[in-house]
């Protein structure tokens, strides 16, 4: 009877210690963050090369006026520069990085020379582009006194 | 003169490359970004200030093979281009200083006057009014005068 007694006990006691656990779970999942990103280039400026020339001069004329501008690409994307052939009062043929043109109405011959480029920055780059004016031509003019000529060109770039 | 150039560009949507991508990326499980390419592009002026080389435009200077006091000399003178662009004789033989797209003055023989009218020096020459014509331009007319001598 006293073994029964403490095994009941017993029992009791032990029944009395249980208390339900506590459980926590977790569940995960993975996702995508689609970035559609474009990269974009500008450029910047008021290019306007001018050549000043006198029929025959011996010495060959170097382009003035402005010839600076400035490229804004995404960091990191190459880009090129590139110039027209045949365009509006002119024809001729662009061979990176150097274009030869001929004025059609002065018969004039003239060159454009385009920098090299470089990736891009995300900061505006700062670009020359050069010309020049052979000398010993002769050009065509009906106007006393001289006369001016433009061309429309096209600076393009890709990237 | 000066004109500016603003020149903005975008990137060339490629959406079924884009989208090809994306469907690759996503059965792959890896990030591929498509490849993409533009263009920018602008006009810009290029200015061309000719000046002639003194004197009028499109002068020409006639030279000859042969001394002054020949006739019948051929010379050839472009005067579209503002230069002589073929003529024949050879300028060390002539007797006047070699004269280009400047004052040449003729001495001409005048009806009913003997002996030339003027002073010879060597910027200038006997010689015969062959033909002449005149030039109108938007401004100006001048005459010009074909000499043989």
């Amino acid at each position: 009877m006293k073994k029964f007694l403490i095994s009941a006990i017993t029992m009791i006691a032990a029944l009395a210690s249980m208390t339900p656990s506590a459980q926590a779970g977790t569940a995960t999942g993975n996702f995508n963050v689609v970035i559609n990103f474009t990269s974009a280039c500008s450029v910047t400026g008021s290019l306007a090369p001018t050549f000043t020339y006198t029929s025959g001069q011996a010495a060959l004329a170097p382009a003035a006026g402005v010839l600076g501008y400035t490229v804004t690409c995404t960091t990191g994307v190459p880009y090129t520069m590139a110039l027209d052939g045949n365009g509006t009062g002119f024809t001729g043929t662009f061979t990176s990085p150097t274009g030869s043109y001929t004025n059609t109405a002065s018969t004039l011959n003239y060159t454009l020379t385009l920098p090299a480029a470089v990736a891009g920055t995300g900061a505006a780059q700062a670009y020359s582009l050069g010309g020049n004016m052979a000398a010993g031509q002769g050009g065509k003019c009906t106007t006393l006194g001289g006369c001016t000529f433009t061309d429309a060109h096209v600076l393009t770039v890709t990237f | 003169m000066t004109a500016s150039i603003t020149l903005l560009g975008k990137s060339a949507h490629r959406a079924i490359a884009a989208k090809v991508s994306v469907a690759l990326a996503a059965l792959l499980g890896v990030w591929v970004l498509p490849s993409q390419a533009g263009q920018s592009s602008g006009q810009f002026p290029v200015t061309i200030n000719l000046q002639n080389s003194g004197g009028l435009p499109n002068a020409g200077l006639c030279r000859s093979r042969t001394s002054i006091g020949t006739f019948g000399t051929k010379v050839i003178v472009d005067c579209l281009t503002g230069t002589v662009v073929n003529f024949s004789g050879e300028a060390s033989s002539l007797p006047w200083a070699t004269v280009r797209d400047n004052s040449f003055r003729f001495m001409l023989n005048s009806y009913g006057v003997v002996g030339l009218q003027g002073t010879l020096d060597n910027y200038a020459g006997v010689g015969t009014i062959t033909t002449w014509r005149t030039i109108n331009l938007s401004d100006y007319d001048y005459l010009e005068l074909m000499v043989h001598w």
